[in-house]
């Protein structure tokens, strides 16, 4: 393949006019505390329903898919600037985020074309909420020995098993979910994808009491769930692709480094109240914190630039999470060293990041999963 | 953006690897002696020193600054790639880079043809004739004391140079050798723990060292892109000042990481990590102290804010 873009850094005059675009629109919709909010805290209020439909109105929020389904083959860099900008100030599409990120992606990748029909439409019109069923009480970081099973019967399969850790359950119209399919399989063959409707019977809901405060996870039960034939994704037995490419998505959709490069402002714009900033100790702490979200956003444009360019495999998105997880880290730390005890209050900032700090480190695979993946890929050191 | 190398790119830099892989020895313990005839080479092949007139021609020196220290070449890239075209300075000179009131112990001063001194408010040069005292210093760049020789040849100021400029490229220079030879050590100990075989398997196997490579892996790789998107932004203070920082801050933990890794043998001449590790010890020294960085970082993001 020929390829006739240099090496460079710079943002189109396309690029640039979206961010501002955006920045603008925010700036005069957003209520003054909105800012307050962690991003993925409020996956559906009015406030949110409202601001996801607006945000799909103007062609942002699926800027990136295909024409055909609702965007405007716009490349990976509208997703992630679009993204960006949404996420640093909490996130007003609530938990609508997720679905232009990776769930629709994998629909479009390997649904039929009455999936396709079914669902990416109002993912696109940012009108729908999803959940992913992923992990499982006996399956968390080793999501192969997921047990959930789908026994075929007739047009439908029955689904039995348990879910937990399920981020916007309670919200979510359908379920992302993983389920085996093979009974005599083990580990990651055998694995199937449902796209299941949350209003079937036999599904319920709870919520798993916490302390994350500022996000919410829930216990799916499935009880003899009668989920129609059609609602498979891809073929069956053959998920473990799907989920992969998915997590892939998942590790880099949420551009968290962005929240925490806000977060650092605010807490900045405090510490220059107080003329804290004028201290080298101080100052050299925001230093590292910005440098570390500055990072961890140029390893995420580097998996943005592997999506633009059609590689999709590449180790790049296990890198950019170890970055972001140290970004958040590093931001968690300064809020809470600089506001002192006033940072213990529920819902400072620091506290907020604290607890985002912490999450950080677990949603889309631990953090552990992302250093086993870099040593095997990038540095070939096999188990 | 772009993360991918275009054609005329990656043939620069396929050029510069055939020459690498043709001449280039690796360093010898304590001091490199400098290879003048790879260096002239390099140079007047135009893969090395050459003008440096947009973002891309900065970004492509940076890219062969890197390359060449991943490669364990000990030769001033520093200065030819980024300090000599920016001051006007012939490349083909070897020339070595100091702080003004810092002349006793100069890397490449020992071998270099000349010294470039950055001031407070002036650059300024001198060539370096005759013989100079070797420092003790047994961190593989050949340094030396330019005080005498620089000033019984005379020191020139440069006109028109401005110190900060000057003292950004040669940071980010810094930055570039120490991404560099970071990813290069990196590779080397990832190759020697799948080669050595303990408790009955490669140490590559077990997860507990394979996951502190993998921490090594990204401090490495953030150093690498933070500085080469500095490089397209070689005039912003804070894209330098970052890539600067996180090249700095990772340097230290992953001399003592990896050589913890590789266990007593990685000390010996002969495994080789010291062409490395010494020269990431010498690099972060020239530096500074990374907290000047950070507060630089600071400075640049928030000097305004309310």
């Amino acid at each position: 393949m020929v390829r006739l873009e240099p090496m460079e850094f710079g943002w189109s005059d396309e690029e640039a006019a979206l961010r501002q675009e955006v920045q603008a629109f925010l700036a005069e919709r957003l209520p003054e505390d909105w800012d307050l909010h962690t991003p993925g805290e409020d996956p559906s209020s009015p406030f949110t329903r409202a601001m996801a439909a607006d945000i799909a109105q103007r062609g942002w929020h699926t800027a990136h898919w295909p024409e055909a389904y609702g965007g405007r083959d716009a490349s990976p860099w509208a997703f992630i600037i679009v993204a960006e900008e949404l996420w640093a100030v909490g996130e007003p599409r609530g938990s609508q985020y997720m679905n232009t990120s990776w769930i629709g992606p994998a629909i479009m990748a390997a649904g039929t074309e009455e999936q396709r029909r079914q669902h990416l439409g109002p993912i696109a019109r940012g009108e729908v909420h999803w959940c992913q069923g992923f992990s499982e009480p006996e399956a968390g970081s080793d999501l192969a020995s997921l047990r959930t099973r789908a026994v075929r019967d007739g047009d439908h399969y029955v689904v039995n098993g348990e879910k937990i850790w399920t981020s916007y359950a309670r919200q979510a119209d359908f379920c992302f979910l993983l389920v085996r399919t093979d009974p005599a399989s083990q580990g990651s063959s055998g694995i199937s994808v449902l796209l299941v409707p949350m209003d079937l019977p036999g599904i319920t809901v709870e919520v798993v009491p916490t302390m994350l405060e500022i996000h919410v996870v829930h216990r799916i039960r499935f009880e003899d769930v009668r989920v129609p034939v059609s609602c498979l994704l891809g073929r069956e037995h053959d998920g473990w692709g799907l989920i992969r490419e998915a997590l892939a998505h998942e590790r880099v959709g949420a551009p968290r480094f962005a929240r925490g490069s806000y977060v650092l402002d605010r807490l900045a714009a405090w510490a220059g109240e107080r003329g804290l900033l004028d201290e080298p100790a101080v100052a050299a702490r925001f230093g590292r914190a910005r440098a570390a979200c500055h990072a961890a956003r140029l390893l995420t444009y580097r998996v943005m630039d592997d999506r633009a360019k059609g590689r999709p495999d590449t180790p790049s998105p296990y890198v950019a999470r170890v970055a972001i997880v140290r970004a958040e880290r590093a931001v968690a730390e300064l809020g809470m060293d600089l506001l002192g005890r006033q940072g213990l209050r529920r819902r400072s900032r620091a506290d907020a990041h604290v607890r985002t700090a912490m999450i950080a480190g677990l949603g889309g695979g631990s953090y552990e999963v992302q250093l086993n993946l870099i040593a095997r890929l990038c540095l070939s050191m096999k188990g | 953006m772009d993360f991918d190398p275009d054609a005329t790119q990656q043939a620069h830099l396929d050029a510069l690897q055939a020459v690498i892989e043709r001449r280039a020895v690796p360093p010898a313990y304590p001091v490199a002696e400098i290879d003048r005839a790879l260096h002239r080479e390099l140079v007047d092949a135009g893969l090395l020193g050459f003008p440096l007139r947009s973002p891309a021609d900065h970004l492509l020196a940076v890219l062969v600054v890197e390359a060449l220290s991943r490669a364990n070449v000990v030769l001033p890239t520093v200065a030819t790639a980024l300090v000599a075209p920016a001051l006007g300075l012939p490349p083909a000179s070897m020339l070595a880079l100091a702080e003004e009131g810092a002349l006793d112990l100069v890397r490449f001063g020992a071998q270099a043809h000349a010294v470039v001194a950055v001031g407070d408010d002036a650059v300024r040069h001198a060539e370096l004739v005759g013989p100079r005292a070797d420092a003790d210093v047994a961190y593989v760049y050949p340094y030396g004391d330019v005080a005498a020789a620089a000033a019984a040849a005379g020191w020139r100021p440069i006109e028109g140079a401005d110190p900060a400029p000057v003292r950004r490229l040669w940071r980010l220079g810094l930055a570039a050798e120490l991404s560099g030879a970071m990813l290069g050590a990196v590779e080397a100990v990832a190759a020697y723990l799948t080669a050595r075989r303990q408790f009955g398997r490669p140490l590559a196997a077990l997860q507990a060292l394979q996951h502190r490579m993998a921490e090594a892996h990204a401090s490495a790789e953030a150093a690498r892109w933070s500085t080469r998107y500095a490089a397209w932004h070689a005039d912003d203070d804070e894209a330098v000042a970052a890539a600067v920082l996180t090249a700095s801050d990772a340097a230290h933990p992953l001399c003592m990481e990896l050589h913890q890794l590789c266990g007593a043998r990685g000390f010996t001449l002969d495994h080789g990590l010291y062409r490395w590790t010494l020269r990431l010890e010498a690099l972060r020294v020239e530096l500074g102290g990374p907290d000047e960085h950070a507060v630089a970082v600071t400075t640049a993001r928030w000097s305004s804010a309310p």
